[in-house]
């Protein structure tokens, strides 16, 4: 197989085929992907060969025990149909109980020792992407503790060593590849953009710094590409807070990434090769911990899964991950940062668990011990914390065209959990569900804000007075 | 006939429990010896207090009707747990099975006086029943329905059928009683071979799950996730 | 009506009369026995076992020393002056070496009907059920 790739690679540009069972590691390949915008990919795809050899090897080495009892022993008692949003939101349709999901795409190949056809393996991508985001809440509801989610992440994998993947899935693994990032930012390109927003900003905060590569330091911030790229005022922020609640803390320049769209693809050595660098860069640094900024799956793949991907037994990364929510708490509780309370929020609000941390990290209680501070009318959604339903486009199904219609069926789900808080304002700590419930809005219209905190927190943060710009204190004393 | 009785209630008996207890036993060796820490992503053995404060949490809201399926689906979860408690209670403390086990191996344990298992055994076949109608009108559970469903839930239930049968003195006791025996045989060797094995590796799987999330998702956070 | 009333009293005086004759009889008639009667089973879990003595003892000619023993020195010294009260010796519970009453009976009855494949061998073909 590997000999195939290589003549593959060696074909004339113009002919090189899109969908491959090997990632993409080069550039040019990566352009070749983005100017198809998927049209020739999924055409290719129709046509592209299962390599029944290989699967039945992959499956030898990966499908152990535990998901080998899980396919047998269950029940099909269908406890989990109601639990998955996209059972609710298409009208309870039996096709989309988890357990039919699993049992006729995982389960199928599981029973067929791999030997399956393309368009057996084209109905799986469009399960494993298009119906399932591996939020994980349907194994929190089964009898004999089965979890659809973990199978269909295993799935993915499957799928992604096949070359079955969504178009904009291999293109995010291709990014990591290539960048360390799940867009095309490089160090570089983040470095300058902290200095950027030094720049906008020190004005207005004097001594501002976004400190990159201070060995040492207490905290080591690490990002989302999304905000150096469309966001960067979000960085600003993040530094500004930390600046006013006086810590010390650094930016790593290599390792600056956390999120990992490998893992919604489900191309493993990548997620290894992606967390290894943030691991890196706290060994390198010294830190004592780590922050992730707001994102679910951000943290998912650095502090959760990704010790597992680097190999390290403990299952603890280097030093201890926090979520950006726990930061903020920590920061409330001590008084490092002090919020006015009268500029708390006034109106109806509720706020979204986002699964990646809530459900997945046990962070139930974090979020809501911030609204507290900052809200004076929350609302809880039903159900919540642990037991929340997923925003609609987590698992990568915000970014995948081909699901566009399937994700926006899903989102009917959080679309009248939040009518029914009365509440016009969400509060999200994670940027998956940040755009899905921004998607949410665009297409049903109910007339919704939303917001991740750190705006939120800087409109309500007490600036102390030896941080504040000398103009204004001089002001302030006259 | 009485050459048929002898034959299954010697030596297949034997043969049956041996079959049951092995491969038990192999599944569940089976079952831990393909756990492996790194593709299940689960630090089993350097984060083994969580991993057990988990196992036990995650037992303890399942095995007792303490968990959220219940509240959202009391029928069929009191249906199920009625059905597994008198499964399992019934044929375990039954007087005559206990003497028979007696005379043949010279073990016996405490009885329940045999009002107690027959009404046990017409609660089993009624949920049963409750559960094949579920199964043949339920949309949901229609289109995960397989023949093996159907076999499974038979050979569960059809010890019942006979044992109610053979205690009541229906039909012929000889065949009844041996029919009986033979139908808890069948179910006794089922159950490593098929998903009745789900006797022992229900255990398996909560524990990995109740161990999954008391170590990676969020045991060591704030109040803990329950399963 | 009063010719009526006359004709119950008087069947139910003869009925009076009769009844003692049939409950005696029915007494005597434990000389051949139907079933194991035994009063230390106390708390039955099925119903008496069904042992017509007279058809194994006398149709069948079966010798008394299958079942009737008394053993001195490995050797069944029974005969018929002495007790035959089973349950005189065998109680609830098993005493050294002597078996327990239900074990006794059990293995007494049903290994014979296995060995001459004759007779009885489930639950409810002795424990059987009052018709
Ligand atoms: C302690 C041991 C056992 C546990 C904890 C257990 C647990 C479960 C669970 C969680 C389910 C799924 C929910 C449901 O469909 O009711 C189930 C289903 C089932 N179990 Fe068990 N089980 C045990 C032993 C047994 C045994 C010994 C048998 C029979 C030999 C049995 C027969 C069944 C059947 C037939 C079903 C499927 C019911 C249906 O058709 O929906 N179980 N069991
Ligand atoms: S709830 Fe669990 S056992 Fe029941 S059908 Fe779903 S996965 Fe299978
Ligand atoms: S993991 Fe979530 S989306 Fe996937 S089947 Fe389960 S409940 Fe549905
Ligand atoms: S996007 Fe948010 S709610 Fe959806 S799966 Fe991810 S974390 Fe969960």
């Amino acid at each position: 197989m590997a000999e195939e790739a290589k003549t593959q690679e060696e074909k004339p540009q113009d002919k090189r085929p899109l969908v491959s069972r090997v990632p993409v590691k080069d550039k040019e390949m990566l352009d070749l992907l983005l100017a198809d915008r998927g049209v020739t990919y999924y055409e290719e795809m129709k046509k592209f060969p299962v390599d029944t050899e290989a699967f039945k090897k992959t499956l030898d080495a990966s499908c152990k025990s535990r998901i080998r009892t899980w396919l047998k022993i269950c029940a099909h008692c269908g406890m989990c149909a109601d639990t998955c949003f996209f059972y609710l939101a298409n009208d309870r349709d039996p096709k989309q109980v988890p357990s039919y999901k699993i049992q006729s795409t995982l389960g199928e190949i599981v029973k067929r020792n791999g030997d399956v056809d393309t368009d057996f393996m084209i109905n799986c991508m469009d399960t494993a992407w298009g119906k399932c985001t591996c939020c994980n809440r349907c194994g929190m509801y089964c009898p004999h503790g089965i979890d659809m989610g973990v199978m269909f992440g295993y799935t993915r994998g499957l799928c992604f060593s096949q070359g079955f993947v969504p178009h904009e899935m291999k293109i995010g693994s291709g990014m990591h590849w290539i960048f360390n990032a799940q867009m095309d930012v490089t160090v570089e390109d983040y470095v300058e953009t902290c200095e950027w927003m030094v720049e906008e900003n020190e004005e207005y905060y004097p001594g501002l710094t976004i400190p990159v590569d201070k060995v040492g330091a207490d905290i080591m911030y690490v990002v989302n590409a999304r905000e150096p790229k469309h966001y960067p005022q979000d960085l600003a922020v993040a530094a500004i807070l930390f600046h006013l609640a006086g810590e010390s803390w650094t930016v790593p320049s290599k390792g600056w990434e956390g999120t990992s769209l490998a893992m919604f693809a489900g191309d493993w050595a990548c997620c290894k090769q992606q967390v290894e660098n943030v691991y890196a860069a706290m060994e390198r640094l010294k830190v004592k911990r780590y922050v992730g900024t707001e994102c679910g799956h951000q943290h998912r793949a650095t502090i959760t899964e990704g010790p597992y991907w680097a190999g390290r037994k403990s299952g603890d990364p280097p030093v201890p991950g926090l979520h950006y929510v726990e930061w903020v708490l920590e920061a409330l509780e001590t008084g490092k940062l002090k919020l006015d309370p009268a500029k708390k929020i006034k109106e109806p609000c509720t706020l979204q668990d986002p699964c990646n941390y809530v459900r997945n990290h046990g962070l139930t209680d974090v979020t809501r011990k911030i609204m507290s501070y900052i809200a004076e009318d929350f609302r809880e959604m039903s159900p919540n914390r642990e037991h929340n339903f997923c925003c609609g486009g987590g698992g990568g199904m915000n970014g995948i065209g081909r699901y566009r219609k399937e994700r926006n069926i899903g989102l009917k789900v959080k679309r009248d959990q939040i009518l029914a808080t009365g509440t016009k304002f969400v509060v999200s700590a994670c940027h998956n569900c940040w755009d899905a419930i921004r998607d949410l809005e665009e297409v049903y219209k109910i007339g919704i804000k939303w917001s991740f905190l750190k705006p939120i927190l800087l409109e309500m943060v007490i600036v102390p007075d030896h941080l504040k710009p000398k103009e204004e204190e001089e002001g302030a004393n006259e | 006939m009485v050459a048929i009785y002898e034959f299954v209630r010697g030596p297949l008996a034997l043969i049956s429990f041996a079959v049951f207890f092995v491969g038990c036993i192999y599944r569940i060796i089976w079952y831990v010896k393909g756990l492996d820490w790194r593709l299940d992503r689960v630090a089993y053995s350097t984060q083994r207090s969580l991993g057990i404060k988990g196992a036990i949490r995650s037992l303890f809201h399942w095995l007792l009707p303490l968990n959220r399926t219940t509240v959202n689906h009391p029928i069929f979860m009191g249906a199920t747990y009625l059905f597994h408690l008198c499964l399992i209670i019934a044929p375990l403390f039954l007087v005559a099975h206990v003497v028979l086990i007696e005379e043949s191996w010279n073990i016996s344990w405490i009885t329940i006086p045999d009002p107690i298992p027959d009404y046990m055994a017409m609660v089993v076949i009624a949920v049963g029943v409750f559960f094949l109608l579920r199964r043949l009108t339920n949309p949901d559970v229609k289109i995960i329905t397989d023949g093996s469903d159907y076999l499974v839930l038979a050979i569960a239930v059809a010890p019942f059928i006979t044992g109610i049968l053979a205690y009541h003195q229906i039909f012929d006791n000889q065949l009844m009683t041996i029919l009986h025996i033979l139908a808890g045989e069948i179910m006794l060797i089922a159950i490593p071979f098929t998903k009745l094995c789900h006797f022992v590796l229900f255990f398996c799987s909560r524990i990995q799950l109740g161990m999954d999330y008391g170590i990676k998702r969020g045991g060591a956070h704030g109040r803990g996730i329950a399963w | 009506m009063n010719n009526n009333n006359n004709k119950i009293i008087l069947c139910l005086v003869i009925a009076a009369c009769v009844a003692p004759f049939i409950i005696i009889s029915a007494a005597f008639a434990q000389d051949d026995i139907q079933q194991l009667q035994h009063d230390i089973f106390v708390d039955r879990e099925r119903p008496a076992a069904v042992f017509p003595h007279a058809l194994h003892a006398d149709e069948l000619g079966i010798d008394c020393l299958e079942c009737h023993h008394i053993y001195k020195d490995g050797e069944n010294v029974w005969d018929e002056s002495e007790l035959s009260d089973c349950t005189g010796c065998h109680s609830l519970k098993a005493d050294g070496k002597k078996m327990s009453a239900m074990r006794a009976f059990h293995t007494n009855c049903k290994d014979c009907h296995l060995k001459e494949n004759k007779g009885p061998v489930t639950c409810g073909e002795c424990h059987t059920k009052k018709k």
